[in-house]
């Protein structure tokens, strides 16, 4: 093809000049590619890259460790609801009018409403101290306290199983002088979720029984959940 | 293999994927724009795209140097659009006259070639690049490009025939790669 080429432009000026011109330009853009071919990104590019790839592999295994320790908390927490409550005793000593309790009209400890009690410190709001205000704001409208009722025709629980109680706001330790009174509540099965317990589908809409523990200024303080067995 | 083992958390796997593709998207990136610092940007965003986000390099797809080149068209682009034409002939070019053994007429003659690339349609300049700087071949030009191999062909061809109108509207440029081809033939 080259020598069919080169024999019609030693015939042909027109078709000669643009080979020619061809040529001129192929060997241009050859040399400006030599001229560039050592080029390349200076070494603080590279030191940059490495850095964010350090920083990207200490995330990960941030995640991992955290996603470890979210998966024993919340296997602790299925175990301590789900299990043998039997085992579980309240670490706070509850009053006795709640620590043991039969079936019948539920006895509201009336809360000492605080007058006005100092705002908590502006921390975080994690989950927990958002199921508490949103457990106090209930326990004070009232949807949350089962109201007296007679008691119901059906035979008397026997036993009572109850949950430690397990403080809303993360990292806040409970103090006795610090307990206005214990309500119980009942609470669709759904709000477990809050606490990082799992829910089985079918059962989200049913209601489980639960003590929350009031402060003196009727903030919520902890929560534990209740089981009754009837025969 | 390095990109799996990268993945896997292997500093020395990404500290070799940087050292063998990072040179090509420089280079890419200082002949589309004539730009250094733009060149830079474009490396270092590149690559940490690629940190961000590395699930979006499917190995099936192509080669990783070919999507690492196709990322960076992308950046070029978008940062080409935020610089004035007029700015991109006269921003610092590569460095022509590094090699002692250049003639000033040579790094001349060079510049000019490079300011004709420059001019170029963005579109065009990709495919002479491409092709004719980094000799690629049709089938991975395309594949950088995002488009049909006739695609790349056709702009490959659109491009040489303005870039040989601009050596033909200027005589002295006719003259200087003349001169040069002589010289590279007598070299």
């Amino acid at each position: 093809m080259h020598a069919e080429m080169a024999e019609h432009a030693a015939a042909c000026p027109e078709c000669a000049a643009i080979g020619e011109e061809e040529r001129l330009l192929s060997s241009a853009l050859s040399a400006l590619a030599a001229s560039t071919s050592s080029s390349e990104a200076p070494e603080e590019v590279a030191q940059a890259l490495l850095t964010e790839f350090r920083a990207g592999r200490r995330t990960q295994r941030n995640i991992r460790r955290f996603s470890w320790t979210a998966a024993v908390a919340a296997g602790i927490g299925l175990v301590a609801v789900m299990g043998n409550w039997s085992v579980l005793k309240p670490r706070l000593q509850a009053p006795p009018a709640v620590a043991e309790k039969r079936a019948g009209p539920v006895q509201t400890v009336p809360v000492q409403e605080a007058a006005p009690a100092p705002q908590p410190p502006a921390v975080e709001r994690g989950a927990g101290a958002r199921a508490a205000s949103a457990l106090t704001a209930r326990v004070r409208s009232g949807r949350g306290v089962r109201r007296p009722v007679a008691p119901p025709a059906r035979p008397e629980p026997l036993r009572e199983y109850v949950t430690e109680f397990v403080p809303l706001r993360y990292g806040e330790s409970l103090r006795l002088d610090d307990v206005a009174g214990v309500v119980r509540i009942a609470i669709p099965r759904s709000e477990l979720a809050r606490f990082g317990l799992p829910v089985a589908p079918e059962a989200s809409g049913r209601r489980i029984q639960a003590d929350v523990l009031l402060g003196v200024d009727g903030v919520a303080r902890a929560m534990r959940f209740v089981k009754t067995e009837t025969y | 293999m390095l990109v799996r083992q990268m993945l896997e958390g292997s500093e020395s796997a990404f500290t070799e994927l940087y050292r063998r593709h990072q040179a090509r998207v420089f280079r890419f990136a200082l002949h589309m724009s004539g730009s250094r610092a733009l060149a830079e940007e474009v490396v270092q965003e590149v690559f940490l795209a690629f940190l961000k986000d590395p699930a979006r390099y499917v190995p099936e797809r192509g080669n990783f140097g070919l999507y690492l080149l196709g990322m960076a068209k992308n950046y070029v682009l978008r940062m080409l659009h935020r610089t004035r034409d007029e700015d991109l002939e006269q921003a610092d070019g590569p460095a022509a006259g590094d090699d002692p053994a250049d003639g000033l007429a040579r790094r001349q003659t060079i510049e000019n070639i490079r300011k004709a690339v420059l001019s170029l349609p963005p579109g065009y300049r990709e495919a002479v690049v491409l092709c004719d700087l980094e000799e690629m071949d049709y089938a991975e030009a395309a594949q950088v490009l995002d488009c049909a191999v006739g695609t790349v062909r056709s702009r490959l061809h659109r491009a040489r025939a303005m870039l040989a109108e601009r050596i033909r509207n200027k005589p002295e440029l006719r003259d200087e790669l003349s001169r040069f081809k002589v010289m590279r033939c007598l070299a």
